[in-house]
This record gives C-alpha cells, structure tokens and sequence, in this order.
C-alpha cells in the first residue's frame, strides 16, 4: 500500500439511524448522543485497542490495597473548549450531578457505591467506596462536565444539552435539527490536533437510505447489515471506494424465557430448547456467518469468557428425549407436545424495526414445530414491549439482545435482587449459587481470582440455560478508503480517529473550520 | 355574513375540546411509558431513570388533574416540554414545519399547474385516446404506494443514473455557497420527494377538475357561449373552468391539514426531518407533549380549512349565506 | 360515449379483480409450495420455473407467500371497509333521519374523528390491543366510517322529505322500517361507491402498517410485509420488491375502476 505524509484537512461523514438525544454524557444513553459526546468529551479513563484501561485525563492513578480508594493524577494544562483549564473540581462536580437525585441519569449505580470524593489539589483526587468494587475504574470512563458553566444549572434545561462544551479532540459547531450534528477539529487538543477537520454525523432513519448514501458517497462510513456486507455491497466500485471490516460487537442475542412460568422452570426443559434450537442455522441464515454462536453471557473477546464451554449440538432428538422426561409428550397424537393435558405452546415477543431478530424468531419457530411446540411471534413497538410487557412480567419468551460493558460484572442481570419492576433481571432469574458468584465478583480486584470466578459463572449459566443464548452478532461496518490509518480492533474502528488523515491530492471536503 | 362566520366559529370550540380530550384519554390508555428508542439494552444503563423523568413531569398524577393541566398552559399557549429531551415543543415542532410547507406546499403549486391543463383537456375531450390515457395515469399513480415509488425512484434517479441527491435537504458545506447556488443544491435534493408526492397527488386533483368541467360543459350557458361564436379555447378556459374550479375550494381548503402533516415512511425515506417523523417518533417514545401539540395544531389547521372552504363557498354561493347554515 | 367508457373500465375492474380474486381462492390449487416453509439453502433465489417469483431470506417460495398474501390484502380490504361501512351507516343515517340534538352531536364527533391523523389512533390502538390481522382490520374500519357517515346523513336528509317517506309514516311505520326499508336502499348507491374506492386505500393501509413493522404478523405472509422485506434487499433481491408493489397496485386499481364505474353508471 502506497504511504502518504498525513496532511491536515477534509471533512468524516457517518451515519445514524436515530437523532442525539442529549450532548450531555451523563444524561445520553442512545448510541447517537454517546457517539457525540464521546468526540467532545473526555473521562478520567478510557479502553485502549487491546482493552486495558489507559488514561484519558487522568494521567495516573493509585489504587490502595484494601481496594477502596482511587487515588487520580489529572494531566496538567488541559483546556475546555472555551479556554478555562480543567481541574480537579470538575470531576468533583460531575460526580455530584451524577448522584443528585434531580438528575434523571442512568448511570448513577456505579457511583453510589462511592463514599466520598475529595479534591486533594487542582489536579489530585481522591475517591473513596463504601466497599470494595472491582468495576469502579472503568466507570471513571465517564464523560467529566465544566464546572465553570454547569454550575446551578438544570441538566435539563442549559444550553450545553445542545451546544456542548468539553475537553475532547473535537469542538461542537452546530447541530441541524433532524438532520445532521457538525464538529470541528480542536486545535489545543492535549493529545494533539486530528488531522480530520470536520466531523459530521448525519442524521438518516431508514437503513436502506444509509446504504444508498453509502453508494453515492455521500457518506464516508456505516454499518452495513449482513446481506449488505456480503451481497449488496460486492461490486468492484464498492471495493474500489470502500474499506469493509468486520468483528464481533461486544453483546449478545438471546431466547429469554419467562423463569415464573411453570413450562420454563425445569431446567430440563430449557436445556432441551437449548438442543432444538439450531443456532448455527440462525448465523448461517440471518446473519449470513458474520457472526459466532454464544455459549453464555461473555463475548469470546472477554478475559471472562471461558473457552473450555462447547455449544452444544443441534439435536433434535435429545431434546424430545429430555421433553419426556420433563413429563412433555404427545399423547393425543396431534403433533403438539402435551403435559398433564396443557399444549405446549408459547409467544415469542421481540421488537419492531429489527429485521434480524424477526428472522431468528421464525427460525426457531419452525425448529420447535418440528418437536412439537407451537411458536407464535409477535413483534411489538419499543415503548408498549418493554413497559407493558417485559417490566410487567407479561411474556412468556423475548429474543432481544444485550449490549455488554467490557467489564464482565453483570449484577444487574442475573442477581435475585434485580427482579422489580424496570430492572434488568426481568426473566426472574434466582440461583444462590449465581448471586454468590456475582457478588464475590464484584468485590475481587486480583485479576486472576476474577477471572476464575466470572468462568465459574457463565459455565453456570451454561448449564442452567436460564435463557437460550444465541449469538454474538458482527459489527459490520464500511469505511471510505481516502481516510488513512485505518484500523479493526477490539473495541471497534473509530477508537483511532484523530490520527486518521486523508492525503492532500484525496480530500474531498474543503471547509476552512 | 359575519353572523354565519360566529356560528360556524362558535361550533369549532366543542370540537376543539373533544379533540384534545379524546386524545389525552387515548394517550394515557395506550401501553407503554416514554421511552428512547433504544432497543439493545445496556447493562450499564438502567432503566430508573426514566421512572425519575416521569415524576417529574408529574405524570403519576390522575389524567384528568393533567388534561387540566395541560389545557390551562396551552390556553397561554404555552405547549410544555417534550419528554425526550427536555426541549420546548413548540421550538421542535417550529423547526420542522417550515420543510414540511416548503415540500407540501411545492408539490400542491406543481399538482395545480398539471392537474387543471390535464383535468380540462380530458374533460374537452371525453373518451379520446388521450382521456383515456390520462385516466389510466392517473388510477395508477392513485394505486402505487407512494413510499414504493420514492423507494424506486431512490435508486433509479440517486445511485443507478447518479444524476439527483439521494436524501437530505443540501449538501454539506453548501451553507457556504454563495446564495444562488445554495438555492440550487437545495432544489436538486427537492427534486425526487417533490417529484413523488405530485406523483401521487396528481390522480385527484386531475379527476376533480375533470368531473367538475364535464358537468359545466353539459350547462347551458356553455352551450350558449359556443353558439355566439366564441372560440373554443376562450369558452373553456374563460367560462367553463371557472365554474368548474369551485368544487375544489373544498378540496383545497382540506388539504390545509395534509400541508403540515407530512408522511413518516416518505421521510424516512428521503431523510428529511419534517412533521411525519416527529409524530411517529414522538408516538413511538410517548413523548406526550410532544403529541398533543402536534394533534392541536393539527386539528387547528384542519378546522381552518374547512372554515376558509366554508366561507369562501359562501362567498360564492349566496345561498349558503342567507339562509339557515348547514353544518 | 360515456356509456362505453364506463362499461370498459367496468370490464377491466372486473377482469382484474377476478384474477385476484381466483389467485386468493385457488391459492393451495396453484401452487404446491408451503408459504411458511423455511429453506434456507433456497434462499433469495431470482424467479425461476421452480420459483416464478424467487424466494426470500428465509428461502420461502414467493408465488406462494403472494397467493396467500392476496387472501389477507382481500380480507383486511373486505372486513375492514365493511366494519367502516356498517358504522357510518348506522351513525349517517340515525343522524340523519333524527335530526336535532342528536344530529348535533353526532356530526361534532364525526367532525372530531376526521381531525385525527389516523395513524395515530392506529398505532396508539394496536399498541393496546397487539399486532394481529383481525385487530388491524378492525381498527382501519374503526378509524374509516366517517366519509360514509357523512354521506349518508346528506342522502337522508333529501329523502326523508319525499312523499314516500312522508307516505311510510303517515301509516305508521316504526322509525327503523322506516330507515331499513325505504330510506337506506334508496341511499346506497353513493355507499357501495365509496365503500369500493374504500376498499382500495384499506389495503395501502395495511401494506403501509406492514411496511413499518407492526402489521401482519410473521411468519403469515401480506404483501406489506414481503414488500417490506424487499426494501431491506433492495439491490440484490429486485422481485421482493416489485412483484408486491405491482400486486398492490392491482388490487388498488382494481377496486377504484370498480368504484369509478359504478358512480358513473348511477349517475347517469
């Protein structure tokens, strides 16, 4: 490949298929306000390409022996966006906004486990927990507010929520309601200057249009679907203008299964859906192969995951095997399974606008037809799924996904604490043998000894099948060849943006900023 | 006159109210909370916060306290705050309207400039090959989808030929142009979603102007006209259209609502963010201020254009005026 | 002249609409394939002699899922047109022929409901009840009567002056004989007209709901719902695409020449 001098100039143009919803990073939990913050704003901490924790404007940290304190070095000479340096005070401030009860965040969990913050000096911090928490760095990734404007504002109300002001490489320019949100390059950045000019993240609902502004160049990157990746896109003028890459995103899909319902609380059962469900035809079908099957709640990228667990085998027959001796069989010979004269049969939600999913759905229903249970599917819209069904136990089975964290804690989803209404534990998961694992988990910073525990806990959940894992899907993105430095890593294609350049004689876009 | 422009102004306040009722008590039967349409849950994200949000807004508060509420700002006109962003809804709604007029308002001048030509020229000639031609048209364009076309016209028009933008409403950095040629980049991307809702909308303005000339051709007057020698085209044009036009004062006075409403799926399509996907999205996420602002400036507009069609009818027939109003 | 033309548009409907109609009825008779059988090696094949229309993502055969398709598009057009009918003539005509206090408020409730965007009610509804083919059907009917009643109660007003109606009550017919059996049959020629052309933009509805995800639900097939699979294979699969477009403007153009024609052929 041909090297250039980087050069200073042009303009990234991506796609979204939803509108930031707030520039605000302690409030913003949709992937297109977090995409922006995360270019204007900077954490104390951030995950480097090989997934470790760097520093961001933390220059270094200590952490005590006990595990309860933090002690933060900030970077010296650090200015926000309108010339006021950064300091200590700040992240003191941010951490007071993300637990004041008036501020509707959701990230607010992992910093109520905190004591107290103190500002030592204008650049030492010290953090202190109530109790040992093993993912409190990470959450330090937190995007950090300015004081000098935030103070005595609402959150809900300031400006700042559309015209932000922070620390990171790019500066906020304008945001074109319904359309498009523009930031330009930071000359003072402390890591230096992108060699990119603009950044523009364009605002397009409809999946089909992205990829049809793809085609005509009207944008330099998105995320291609599967037939897209494979099929749509496998033409010489695509090859000749784009870069495709593909690697697995850090989530998983699953079959979850109401636990309180009478069908789904033998284990037996759950492992025999386990077996009738053909996972490798679902990637094979839907995702087309960008994608590997799950075996539980860690991505094969993880430190948790613990390769020794095999998927196991599609296999029909072992599942009507294990379904009589669940006590489920066909007695009246019309082809459904019965128990004690009740059908089997169970609804499949998941939700609109995800064609992938509807696909998995139908999948399975004719996998499970084939042993005798009668599948129905409806797929619903968002809001009415999530509050009228899953937060109030309505179901029976969901296919949805999870987007993991890279830290492997996930509390959250499997403690028997977590089964109220709203939290995540909605399939009402309760195993002692699971929340001592996650708790001991939670507690332990001797990386080796965590190790072995979350490997202990997703062979558990292997087991017990609480729910039917089924894949971890690919990212599949397209990025335009112009830009130079390019590159795949664990943590996606963008971690690396500000050096990417384009050569002088390739660029596109010339807008002084 | 200005007796009958009370009483038809006096019947909109009930209407007016029913609207808004009737949509308070569907809002808040309808399942579901608001909601971000995020649909891969995070494990880091919990979902309580949006529990705080609902308080706030003091949405935990019977619906009747909050229709109370809600009528006595909006009689302030003040519209609240959407539930999603925090943002004023009337600042979300005016930042969308002036595309959707701009699209809607566009397509209706060159539905007007085609339809009236087509409609009369059919009518003159009932049952030529061109009438027949221009009804066949016009039933397809009526029938297609118009989110097929737009989908088909994408693709033809933007990537195959290359020759129009695909979506969006300018380019980027066309705000530094200077303005002629800003004016020019904005028409080229106006080009295909215009382009389709004529499409679609060509069908029945054509018919009604079609069927409105026939009837005045079969009128006396006309036949009187013809035998005082006048031409041809001076009759048609000159007397027989002008009477035939009318009937479309309601047609248009209707379609006043229809200017702003805008289509969620055509939007989408096209990117461009107007009245359609604000509704939709606003539906989908049950950001209820955001809905009711839509729905009573919806109900507004609709209103207003069945009394501007009524009094304009009045205008035309005295009729309507004297007499007991019909309503 | 006239005559002809109408009767010609006349023939055409039918003609298309017999088609349709055969296609939906025969559906198990012309084709031997399985709408809902996944094959996933056969998938997003062009047409061929195997399969005349190709097959989708999931392998299924489309001629199949287009037959059986038409019979939902015939069946959410028929019941839902015909729940909207039923309800506007029942709402016209009491209004109507009673007139005062109850026409008052009848007509501000119609008035009421046609400022509604009606996607709203819809969605808002089918968020409550859930996705289904009857609930769709009965939710564009419930949110479709208003025309009807409107006209309707204008067809009544002129009749319920004539001397007949006049003559039916002097000898003292009950007001429902009197509504049933002289002024409705009398009204119904504007109704099945309109109840035609009704017919048409309940199944754009339909294909429109579908379309965005919340209609028919998988794996029955509508023509909504492979139209709006073909969207997502624009590019690679163009029959997914074209073949429900040009179905669903069969079926469109079928009922609107219909309609078209039979207004014609009334009024003169």
């Amino acid at each position: 490949m041909e090297r250039h001098l980087p050069a200073v100039g042009d303009a990234y143009v991506s796609g979204t298929i939803g509108e930031p919803i707030t520039l605000i990073p302690i409030l913003a939990s949709d992937s297109p306000s977090a995409e922006v913050c995360g270019l204007v704003y900077n954490g104390l901490v951030k995950y480097d390409k090989d997934l470790e924790l760097i520093g961001d404007l933390a220059d270094r940290w200590e952490i005590s022996p006990d595990g309860l304190e933090i002690r933060f070095f900030l970077r010296k000479g650090i200015r926000w966006h309108d010339g006021v340096p950064f300091t200590a005070e700040d992240v003191e401030f941010t951490y007071r906004r993300l637990i004041d009860p008036a501020v509707p965040t959701p990230y607010r969990g992992d910093f109520e486990r905190i004591e107290s913050v103190k500002v030592l000096d204008p650049w030492t911090l010290l953090v202190r927990y109530k109790e040992p928490f093993a993912p409190a760095l990470s959450s330090w990734g937190m995007g950090i507010l300015p004081k000098h404007l935030l103070e005595g504002a609402d959150l809900m109300r300031t400006p700042l929520r559309e015209k932000p002001v922070g620390t990171g490489p790019f500066r906020f320019h304008r945001w074109v309601r319904g359309d498009r949100v523009e930031l330009k390059a930071n000359p003072d950045y402390f890591e230096g200057r992108p060699f990119l000019d603009w950044i523009v993240l364009r605002v397009i609902p409809d999946q089909g249009t992205i990829f049809l502004e793809l085609q005509v160049e009207g944008l330099d990157s998105a995320g291609l679907t599967p037939l897209q990746f494979s099929r749509s896109s496998n033409n010489p003028r695509f090859s000749d203008l784009f870069h495709k890459f593909h690697y697995p995103s850090f989530g998983y899909t699953y079959l979850g299964y109401n636990l309180r319902d009478p069908k789904f609380r033998d284990p037996l059962v759950r492992q025999a859906l386990n077996a009738a469900i053909n996972k490798e035809e679902i990637i094979r079908g839907v995702l087309l192969g960008y994608g590997r099957e799950a075996t539980g709640p860690y991505p094969q990228e993880s430190w948790a995951f613990d390769p020794a667990i095999r998927p196991a085998p599609y296999d029909p027959r072992r599942a009507k095997e294990l379904l009589a001796q669940a006590g489920w069989k066909d007695a009246d010979g019309d082809g459904i399974l019965e128990k004690e004269g009740i059908p089997f049969e169970f609804t499949i939600l998941t939700n609109q606008g995800n064609l992938t999913r509807e696909l998995a759905a139908q999948i399975i229903q004719q996998r499970l037809a084939a042993i005798g249970i009668r599948v129905k599917i409806w797929i619903l819209e968002w809001s009415a799924l999530l509050h009228e069904f899953i937060d109030k136990g309505k179901f029976e089975a969901i296919l949805m996904g999870w987007s993991l964290s890279r830290d492997p804690d996930q509390f959250d989803l499997w403690h028997s604490s977590k089964i109220k209404p709203g939290e995540f534990n909605f399939i009402g998961y309760s195993n002692p043998e699971a929340d001592r694992l996650l708790e001991e988990g939670r507690r332990t910073f001797d990386p080796l000894r965590r190790q072995e525990i979350y490997r202990r806990f997703h062979r558990l959940l292997y087991e017990d099948q609480p729910v039917c894992f089924l894949y971890v899907p690919e990212a599949l993105p397209a990025v335009h060849r112009r830009f130079q430095e390019v590159e795949v890593s664990a943590i996606g294609v963008g971690y690396n943006l500000i050096h990417w350049y384009v050569p002088s004689n390739k660029q596109r876009y010339r807008m002084e900023p | 006159m200005s007796r009958y422009l009370l009483f038809r102004l006096r019947s909109l306040i009930p209407v007016f109210f029913g609207i808004t009722a009737i949509s308070f008590a569907v809002m808040h039967l309808a399942p579901g909370k608001p909601t971000d349409s995020i649909t891969d849950l995070n494990v880091k994200v919990s979902l309580q916060a949006k529990e705080q949000l609902i308080k706030l807004y003091g949405l935990d508060r019977p619906v009747h306290v909050q229709y109370l509420d809600w009528l006595t700002r909006i009689v302030r006109g003040d519209f609240g705050r959407s539930f999603k962003d925090g943002r004023p809804v009337s600042a979300k709604i005016a930042e969308r309207i002036p595309l959707t007029l701009l699209l809607n308002g566009l397509a209706l001048f060159f539905i007007l400039l085609l339809s009236v030509p087509l409609g009369v020229v059919s009518a003159a000639r009932e049952g030529s090959v061109f009438d027949h031609l221009v009804t066949l048209f016009v039933f397809i364009g009526f029938a297609l989808p118009t989110f097929w076309v737009a989908l088909l016209a994408v693709d033809f028009f933007g990537v195959k030929m290359g020759w129009l933008p695909v979506s969006g409403l300018f380019s980027l950095g066309a705000d530094r142009l200077p303005l002629q040629e800003r004016i020019a980049d904005a028409a080229r991307h106006l080009v295909l979603p215009v382009g389709v809702i004529v499409f679609g909308g060509l069908a029945g303005y054509s018919r009604y102007v079609r069927s409105g000339m026939l009837e005045v051709l079969q009128q006396d007057y006309i036949r009187t006209a013809y035998a005082k020698g006048l031409k041809r085209s001076e009759v048609l044009y000159k007397h027989a259209l002008r009477n035939a036009l009318l009937p479309m004062i309601t047609v248009l006075g209707l379609s006043v609502p229809g200017l702003i409403s805008g289509s969620v799926i055509f939007e989408s399509i096209f990117a461009l963010p107007g009245m359609g996907r604000l509704f939709y999205e606003a539906v989908m996420g049950r950001d209820g201020p955001v809905i009711m602002g839509i729905l009573v400036i919806g109900a507004g507009l609709t209103l207003l254009g069945n009394l501007i069609a009524d009094i304009a009818y009045a205008y035309a027939d005295p009729r309507i005026r004297h007499g007991e109003p019909a309503s | 002249m006239k005559k002809r033309c109408a009767s010609g548009m006349f023939l055409g409907s039918i003609m298309l609409l017999s088609i349709l109609f055969g296609a939906a009825l025969f559906a198990p008779q012309l084709t031997g394939a399985d709408p809902r059988e996944i094959r996933l090696e056969e998938a997003l094949l062009g047409p061929s002699w195997q399969h005349p229309f190709g097959t989708d993502q999931l392998g299924r055969d489309v001629y199949a899922r287009m037959l059986y398709g038409a019979r939902v598009s015939i069946a959410v057009g028929f019941v839902a047109v015909g729940i909207a009918t039923l309800l506007g003539v029942l709402i016209g005509s009491v209004s109507g022929y009673l007139g005062g206090w109850i026409d008052t408020v009848l007509m501000r409730f119609t008035d009421i409901m046609l400022c509604f965007p009606t996607l709203f009610l819809i969605l808002a509804a089918i968020a409550f009840l859930g996705p289904s083919i009857f609930n769709i059907m009965a939710i564009i009917g419930l949110t479709g009567w208003m025309g009807v009643a409107r006209l309707v109660r204008a067809e009544i007003l002129t009749l319920k002056e004539r001397e007949f109606v006049q003559a039916a009550r002097v000898i003292g017919c009950s007001h429902p004989r009197i509504i049933l059996r002289h002024l409705l049959p009398n009204a119904m020629a504007p109704v099945i007209v309109s109840a035609t052309l009704g017919i048409g933009s309940a199944v754009l509805i339909e294909s429109a709901l579908s379309f965005l995800g919340i209609g028919v639900q998988p794996p029955d097939p509508s023509w909504g719902n492979i139209l709006a699979e073909g969207k997502s294979t624009l590019g690679v699969a163009p029959w997914l695409i074209v073949i429900p477009g040009i179905a669903i403007c069969w079926i469109v153009l079928g009922f609107n020449m219909l309609g078209e024609a039979l207004r014609q052929r009334w009024r003169s």
